[in-house]
């Protein structure tokens, strides 16, 4: 029995443990607290997997946990993101949000260009953030969104509007490509 | 609709096709001839691809599974999909005890109701005086 429990979770949430270490590290901004909060949302999923629906998704089901654990338990000791008028120009964003060092890319300007945008993502409000990272850097759906965020659709659609409205903004110099000189 | 009055969420709608086919012609007739909805669209869809296309996804740090499989090796079945967990368990304990208690308690107590009951059958068959003391305390 244990060990049937145990495999049927190896097999189904281990899988997801880069995207949830992803949204975790977009939620908190660190990568130390991104670990501690990847790890919390597994063993916290791992005791809750008796109520978790084989054959739902459960990526969407850890993201649900990781973002009440993220809400609950470490909102608490995140700093408000101060407003910057230009990104990626501006030397303290570049202090205040790095490159991640976990971070893999492909080229040099790739890198540049990338962490540009988790900069501008960064100094979103933090409900604005989230819907663009589920929807569009996760790929759930607006449905799966909602309950993941306990907000209704519409709430979703409305944050993701603002929130896509105001990347794109920030990044006007970029064109999608990731070139500046737009 | 004249192209004055703009849409608000109709045009990411139709970006992320989320409108029915009726919706998706009237919406996107809309866009064609107005210029503010046809630059929000834009702008929206700029959004929507630094987002997809634009963020870094970032390596697992090393060992972080590792140290999560052996946190869950040292976990109980407390969850487990059946079982009941320590928590649940803990409740149903306490709910228990409680109840035997309760139920000691009561039967080595008197029973009030049927006391009342033979009293007044007693009285009614004359072998007893109702007593109003408690009665006559009460109006006072």
């Amino acid at each position: 029995m244990t060990d049937d429990l145990r495999a049927q979770f190896d097999t189904e949430a281990l899988p997801h443990l880069r995207a949830v270490f992803n949204v975790a590290r977009r939620l908190t901004g660190r990568d130390d607290q991104a670990q501690d909060l990847a790890q919390d949302t597994f063993l916290r999923a791992f005791d809750k997997f008796g109520g978790f629906t084989a054959g739902t998704n459960c990526r969407a089901w850890l993201f649900t946990i990781t973002y009440s654990l993220f809400i609950n338990h470490y909102r608490r000791q995140q700093r408000e993101p101060k407003l910057v008028s230009t990104v990626g120009q501006d030397p303290l964003l570049e202090s205040r949000v790095p490159a991640p060092e976990s971070s893999r890319v492909a080229t040099p300007a790739r890198a540049a260009a990338a962490a540009d945008v988790e900069g501008a993502l960064a100094q979103l409000p933090e409900e604005y953030r989230a819907a663009i990272m589920l929807v569009d850097a996760e790929d759930l759906s607006y449905e799966d969104a909602a309950a993941v965020l306990g907000c209704p659709i519409g709430t979703v659609r409305s944050r993701l509007c603002r929130g896509r409205t105001q990347l794109a903004n920030a990044l006007h110099d970029y064109d999608i490509a990731g070139r500046q000189g737009r | 609709m004249t192209a004055q009055d703009h849409l608000d969420l109709e045009p990411q709608d139709l970006l992320d096709e989320r409108l029915g086919p009726s919706e998706r012609v009237r919406v996107q007739a809309h866009v064609d001839a107005c210029d503010r909805c046809r630059a929000d669209l834009d702008t929206l869809r700029r959004g929507r691809e630094f987002a997809r296309r634009g963020v870094l996804q970032h390596e697992l740090p090393l060992d972080l599974r590792g140290a999560i499989e052996r946190e869950l090796d040292r976990k109980p079945v407390a969850g487990g999909r059946g079982g009941i967990g320590r928590r649940r368990g803990l409740v149903y304990g306490l709910s228990a005890a409680a109840g035997l208690l309760a139920s000691l308690y009561l039967r080595r107590g008197h029973d009030l109701p049927a006391e009342v009951i033979e009293t007044f059958k007693a009285s009614n068959t004359g072998q007893r005086v109702l007593d109003f003391a408690l009665a006559k305390a009460m109006k006072a």
